[in-house]
């Protein structure tokens, strides 16, 4: 076959769209097929630079990139005519590159901007000089110290926000929170500072998603103004920590706490227990509109006060429906498991959500022997419970006893069902 | 296939002269036609002098394929109240498997329907075609790339040394 050459005849915008799918080195090589092929890929609206850390930041992987690769991203979008609608910077750096990163965040910002921009330093955090990119919509920075631009108006477009490791001004980050009027995620962990820890006041109309792990870098966290907030997730990043520094936290967390009380769901890791039950708890105190709440009960030691906490936490949820608990111990299980029973055996009146709302529990173990006292607890004590679900990696893990146990226990509510969900399978139980 | 009389028919018209008799439904995957419809919701024949008849026969099929699943899909939701998450997915699985043997066509017709897809505004077609289109492309050499799309080169061999020292990465051949 001879053959017409027809793919060269389609109309430039079509041939620019086919290139847009291709990973940009194998656009490039089109640009050697001929003539009117020559310039094409300097056409290409959007670019997409870098690997995916966040996919194996979990898996310990230390890669950053050559000078040689950077030196490429930065002929690339000097080649790009521009504008870019969509641009991704999502790698990791080493030190010595943070000038060559500088030169190209610049750049960018003379081609049109960035969309998404991802930043990570390896090692020691360097200074960046944030451009004032128009389009930016998602920013996520890593050991990074962070200074805004001169006259900075704000990111108008920016949807997430996430800092982890990062150094910034108490002044510049509440500019930033409070100038990023689209907002709809913020995650802030782990912060570095060089003086005064943070103290951060969260304006934002419509953010939704809000996500802290609480630590010495931060003295105080109010939400003055977010009426969409639905989900709020509290962390305590540092395990093991000593009464004295819990107690330098225990107000943080409260303030956190009380300061979120219109949301809806509500993720808390168990060393908030721990801060909490060093502080005296507001006792009329009410999370009116919280549905949700999911508690990751992963404790080395546990005392009375932490159950005291978390029984304040029931409390204080009158119209609670949901309730998710992650329950593993790594420490003295047995004394866990003594403590849940005595006190469970104790309080239940007065707890509104048990009397009223509390329709779904489950718990996720991989031992569901050690949570059995408080599924018993809630099976005698919620009153309208529907749902009481053991969640457990394998069947294996399941000792048949535990069956035999849930079969005994007392049920209160005439309809509610007991399903023990493993390898993603689910049986239901029998109850009286 | 079997249709309630109730429900209009469209004449297309290709550009040899040629008669597509279609359900109102599947003349509407066509964006371009649909506004038309939507401007002058009495005309019921319209001529596309830019399609012939062998790509129009293959938009329309490509249409049809595409209102029946998403049809099958409603009426499995109404009849069930929800759709199983299985079910849906190898639904889906089955219009992928007919996507994938509808692309199973030369670079030529290949061509042919990006245009016919671009002009009538189909964009599942639009973004299936400029989609193989891509995927004949990836991984290949500029020289296979010529070869496959039957592309004349014009580029004396300097200026094609030139462009491959401009990017030399960008023709290494790993990956």
């Amino acid at each position: 076959m001879g053959g017409v050459d027809r793919i060269s005849a389609l109309p430039d915008e079509i041939k620019i769209s086919i290139l847009s799918r291709l990973k940009v080195k194998y656009a490039i090589r089109t640009s050697a097929l001929a003539r009117s092929w020559r310039h094409l890929w300097t056409h290409l609206p959007c670019l997409r630079l870098g690997l995916r850390p966040y996919q194996d930041r979990l898996g310990g992987n230390t890669a950053s990139v050559t000078t040689d690769w950077i030196e490429r991203a930065h002929h690339l979008v000097s080649s790009l005519r521009g504008p870019l609608d969509l641009f991704e910077l999502i790698h990791r750096f080493t030190s010595d590159q943070a000038p060559l990163i500088q030169r190209l965040l610049h750049l960018l910002l003379q081609k049109g901007g960035v969309e998404k921009l991802y930043l990570e330093f390896l090692y020691h955090p360097q200074l960046v000089h944030l451009p004032p990119f128009h389009s930016l919509k998602v920013l996520q920075l890593c050991k990074c110290h962070v200074l805004l631009p001169n006259g900075f108006q704000g990111f108008r477009s920016l949807t997430t926000l996430e800092l982890d490791h990062v150094q910034i001004s108490s002044d510049h980050l509440n500019f930033l929170i409070h100038t990023s009027n689209n907002l709809t995620t913020f995650l802030g962990s782990e912060f570095l500072v060089s003086e005064d820890p943070l103290s951060i006041t969260i304006t934002s109309p419509l953010l939704r998603h809000l996500t802290f792990e609480i630590d010495d870098s931060i003295e105080k966290v109010s939400v003055s103004s977010a009426p969409c907030l639905e989900k709020v997730e509290i962390m305590d990043c540092i395990l093991n920590r000593t009464d004295s520094s819990s107690k330098k936290l225990a107000p943080v967390a409260l303030g956190l706490l009380v300061s979120v009380a219109t949301v809806s769901s509500l993720n808390l890791e168990s060393n908030i227990l721990r801060s909490l039950s060093l502080v005296t708890l507001p006792i009329d105190f009410s999370f009116s509109q919280l549905r949700s709440l999911s508690f990751d009960f992963y404790i080395d030691t546990m005392n009375e006060r932490m159950c005291d906490a978390f029984f304040w936490l029931l409390r204080s949820m009158p119209f609670l429906e949901e309730l998710n608990l992650l329950y593993e111990y790594s420490g003295q299980i047995n004394r866990v498991v003594i403590l849940m029973e005595e006190l469970l055996g104790k309080e239940s009146d007065g707890i509104s959500c048990l009397n009223q709302t509390l329709k779904s529990v489950t718990i996720s173990t991989s031992d569901i022997m050690n949570a059995i006292n408080f599924g018993k607890y809630i099976l005698l004590n919620a009153k309208v419970l529907k749902l009481m679900k053991f969640h457990c990696l394998k069947w294996s893990y399941v000792e048949p006893g535990i069956i035999e146990e849930l079969q005994k226990a007392e049920v209160t509510p005439s309809n509610a069902k007991v399903v023990i969900f493993c390898d993603n399978e689910g049986v239901t139980i029998n109850v009286k | 296939m079997a249709r309630s009389s109730t429900e209009n028919m469209i004449t297309l018209m290709s550009s040899d002269g040629e008669e597509f008799m279609v359900t109102e439904k599947v003349a509407r995957e066509c964006t371009t036609i649909r506004n038309m419809l939507e401007d002058d919701c009495v005309i019921t024949n319209i001529p596309l002098p830019n399609v012939t008849s062998d790509i129009l026969s293959m938009v329309i099929e490509y249409c049809m394929e595409h209102v029946a699943a998403a049809e099958k899909a409603a009426a499995e939701t109404a009849e069930k109240g929800s759709s199983s998450a299985p079910a849906a997915a190898k639904a889906n699985k089955d219009l992928e498997e007919w996507d994938k043997a509808f692309m199973n066509v030369d670079v030529y017709t290949l061509c042919d329907l990006i245009l016919a897809a671009n002009y009538l505004n189909v964009s599942g077609l639009l973004d299936l075609t400029i989609q193989t289109a891509a995927n004949l492309i990836k991984g290949k050499s500029p020289e296979q790339i010529r070869k496959t799309f039957h592309i004349q080169n014009d580029l004396s061999l300097e200026e094609e040394e030139k462009i491959r020292s401009q990017t030399p990465w960008a023709f290494e051949k790993s990956e």
